[in-house]
């Protein structure tokens, strides 16, 4: 039975911005798969928009608004739980208004910058205007430092807030210390050598240690609030979840980082450190799945909001398929050695940020969604949740397949067999299990997009008719206390 | 620390709260037999004596029969008059602990510095290392290399050797016997059309639009150019005569 609430609490300011935060987040989502889409398209056809966007182009967008889209999603689900955890409004939330929108004025100019200015002198005009000649996580100095002031701003939110609340929670603590290390670890992006060893040596702590050491706590964190709010999770079984969580990623995830070392110039020793400390790092996102499991069971699936509980199963599962399972086929050196650089390594984003971080985002969107009508439907439910979360997910495992049997034929083919001569590149390329799957990527990459259309419906229209059911006793509940 | 001022219990959103607590203990007792069979949900409002406020939200179910399967045994929905708690009991050990300015307020930013700083360090080391290679280790190597090869020309003439060249520059793609790979890079052991010799060099030179030979022209000199060709010419069974340096030159 579904009814709906007429008492909804007022919204705190941060809730507001919260709400902005998974728009942008929403619509910036829908530009990552433009771009994706484009860069599949180019695969096959090569010279379709070759003047005006190449390949790289599109794929650096598709990557870098990706990286842009869930970090906005993720610090929008931290206003969104931050009132409700600590019971006030957030402190200093007129500069984390002012910056917000900064930001978003940044992000777009950028983007525009990018599409017509690719390449350039590394001079230092050049760095802080336009770009510092990244792969992804490329930004201008200038965009860099509002980014360093956004999360200066978010932390002084965070721990002014927590302070002021005069009450300090698990959660909280873990909160605090895990943005500390985020935001400080974007400066190690920012620095510039023209010795490429050196240059990539800094970035992948960003690239890895945001990703697989503290987005995941943060992910944690927010699964934490989020498990409480859906399904009225005792404080102390998520909080014990959550540190036993925060230990094994960051005893896993911080040396793991050895992975990305292996072939870029550094001394060999990373050889051993990133293979032993990355093969364990799925230990944290086993413990995930169980802890999602356990409680979701525990509650029966007495979920108050049905699209947000799904993926939050799914976020547990495909955290650990796709960036535990997918991550552990590629990450011991013996096997890196013929395999890195080929599609696994495509296959494995792909399937790991649309588990672990996509689902998270699109979870709080869905908590938020709930809240930000006038009427709160208990359980949230609609039809066509299920065919948005259905078709996104059946495109993404479509496009993994797709690219894990490319890299495979990649990895045995040109590398194995034919020890990366340029015959074995040709042999390779020229297989049907490589050329066929690219027409098969681009097709699952439609399938996301029609999913992403419906999940864009869904979350407009969802909760906003009010259902009213006739209760049939409602002797007590109209008449207050008895 | 703040105390609870009021718990407001709401159910199935009605607008008018079922219970209103004022003091502890926070519990209020449902009745299965007030409400429909089915699915319904409880909010609870709390607000504190200094104005902070939490809510929350359960869902929970009534069965008229009280039968379950026995596997639910230990969790059956609820069939009898049942007390409910209302605020997690954990919350009171978390309102009783207070935030340290130190532990979370400096303790962070210190962090902040540690972790920024250490990459700074990093970037700063690397940075010097890579340029005091370029100013001081390069021309030292440079150098060395100087007289060393001007020790070389003296005793030996500098010959240039095309099957070096070949390997360096060509058996990449047309293999290292001239035996080609598949439809793509053509064999050039016992191929006629370098009989063509003009063709030859003007391929070699100025390399094939539209197919992956690139042009030599620039890399290498009119001597290293007539060698490999010389060299191609005369390996693997071919004989196609030979070019001069000279020959080169003229169709540059």
């Amino acid at each position: 039975m579904s009814a709906t609430t007429r008492v909804r609490p007022k919204l705190y300011e941060a809730q507001k911005l919260a709400i902005w935060y998974f728009v942008v987040a929403i619509a910036l989502f829908g530009l990552q798969l433009t771009f994706g889409l484009i860069a599949a398209y180019q695969q096959l056809n090569p010279e379709f928009w070759f003047e005006v966007a190449p390949f790289m182009t599109n794929r650096t967008l598709h990557v870098n608004t990706m990286v842009v889209w869930l970090l906005v999603g993720l610090v929008g689900g931290v206003y969104w739980f931050l009132p409700q955890e600590t019971g006030r409004e957030v402190v200093g939330i007129k500069a984390a208004k002012i910056i917000w929108w900064v930001i978003v004025a940044g992000v777009l100019v950028l983007a525009g910058i990018y599409l017509f200015v690719q390449y350039g002198p590394g001079e230092m005009s050049t760095l802080w205007l336009f770009m510092e000649g990244r792969e992804y996580l490329e930004a201008p100095r200038w965009v860099d430092l509002a980014l360093v002031l956004w999360v200066a701003i978010f932390l002084y939110n965070v721990i002014a807030t927590t302070l002021a609340s005069r009450r300090i929670t698990g959660t909280l603590m873990v909160l605090i210390f895990d943005l500390v290390a985020l935001g400080a670890l974007y400066s190690a992006g920012m620095h510039y050598s023209i010795n490429l060893t050196m240059d990539q040596f800094l970035w992948w702590w960003v690239v890895h240690l945001w990703v697989e050491a503290t987005w995941e706590v943060l992910v944690g964190v927010l699964m934490a609030w989020s498990l409480m709010y859906l399904l009225g999770t005792p404080r102390k079984v998520v909080e014990t979840w959550l540190f036993l969580e925060v230990a094994l990623v960051f005893g896993t995830g911080i040396l793991g980082l050895g992975h990305h070392y292996f072939w870029i110039g550094t001394p060999e020793y990373w050889l051993g450190l990133g293979g032993f400390f990355s093969a364990m790092e799925p230990l944290p996102l086993v413990a995930m799945v169980v802890h999602a499991l356990y409680d979701a069971g525990g509650h029966r699936l007495m979920a108050v909001n049905k699209p947000a509980v799904f993926w939050l199963i799914t976020q547990a599962f495909g955290n650990f398929i796709g960036a535990g399972v997918w991550g552990f086929m590629q990450t011991l050196p013996q096997i890196n050695m013929y395999s890195h650089g080929t599609q696994l390594a495509a296959a494995h984003g792909h399937l790991a940020f649309f588990g672990a971080y996509l689902s998270t985002v699109l979870m709080l969107a869905y908590i938020v969604a709930q809240n930000a009508r006038e009427h709160i439907q208990v359980p949230l439910d609609s039809r066509w949740w299920k065919w948005a979360a259905g078709l996104m997910i059946f495109g993404i495992f479509g496009i993994t397949g797709a690219f894990t049997i490319s890299g495979f034929t990649q990895t045995l083919i040109e590398r194995a067999e034919g020890g990366s001569t340029w015959a074995a590149f040709i042999r390779a390329y020229t297989h049907p299990w490589y050329a066929n799957t690219l027409g098969w990527r681009y097709f699952f990459g439609w399938v996301v997009l029609t999913g992403y259309l419906i999940l864009v419906y869904d979350l407009w229209t969802i909760g906003k008719k009010a259902v009213t059911h006739a209760r049939a006793a409602v002797a007590a509940v109209g008449g207050g206390d008895d | 620390m703040a105390e609870i001022a009021r718990v407001e219990v709401y159910v199935d959103g009605q607008s008018t709260p079922y219970k209103v607590l004022e003091k502890g203990p926070f519990q209020v007792q449902i009745d299965p037999a007030d409400f429909a069979e089915g699915d319904h949900f409880l909010q609870v409002y709390v607000y504190y004596t200094n104005g902070d406020f939490h809510q929350y939200l359960y869902r929970f179910s009534v069965a008229r029969k009280n039968q379950t399967f026995a596997g639910y045994l230990n969790r059956a929905p609820v069939g009898a008059p049942i007390e409910v708690i209302l605020i997690d009991p954990s919350e009171e050990t978390v309102a009783a602990a207070r935030p340290n300015p130190f532990v979370h307020g400096i303790l962070p930013v210190l962090l902040f510095l540690l972790i920024a700083g250490v990459a700074a360090w990093f970037a700063y080391m690397g940075d010097k290392s890579v340029k005091d290679y370029v100013e001081n280790i390069e021309p030292i190597a440079a150098a060395a290399a100087a007289s060393e090869s001007q020790g070389e020309a003296k005793a030996g003439g500098g010959a240039v050797d095309g099957a070096t060249i070949y390997a360096q520059n060509c058996a990449s793609c047309h293999g290292p016997d001239g035996q080609g790979q598949g439809d793509v890079f053509p064999a050039l052991a016992g191929n006629q059309n370098l009989a063509d010799l003009e063709m030859v060099m003007d391929v070699v030179l100025h390399g094939r639009p539209g197919t992956a030979m690139v042009p030599w022209g620039q890399q290498l000199s009119d001597e290293e150019i007539a060698a490999v060709i010389n060299y191609i010419l005369n390996s693997w069974g071919n004989n196609f005569g030979t070019v001069t340096p000279e020959d080169i030159a003229a169709r540059r």
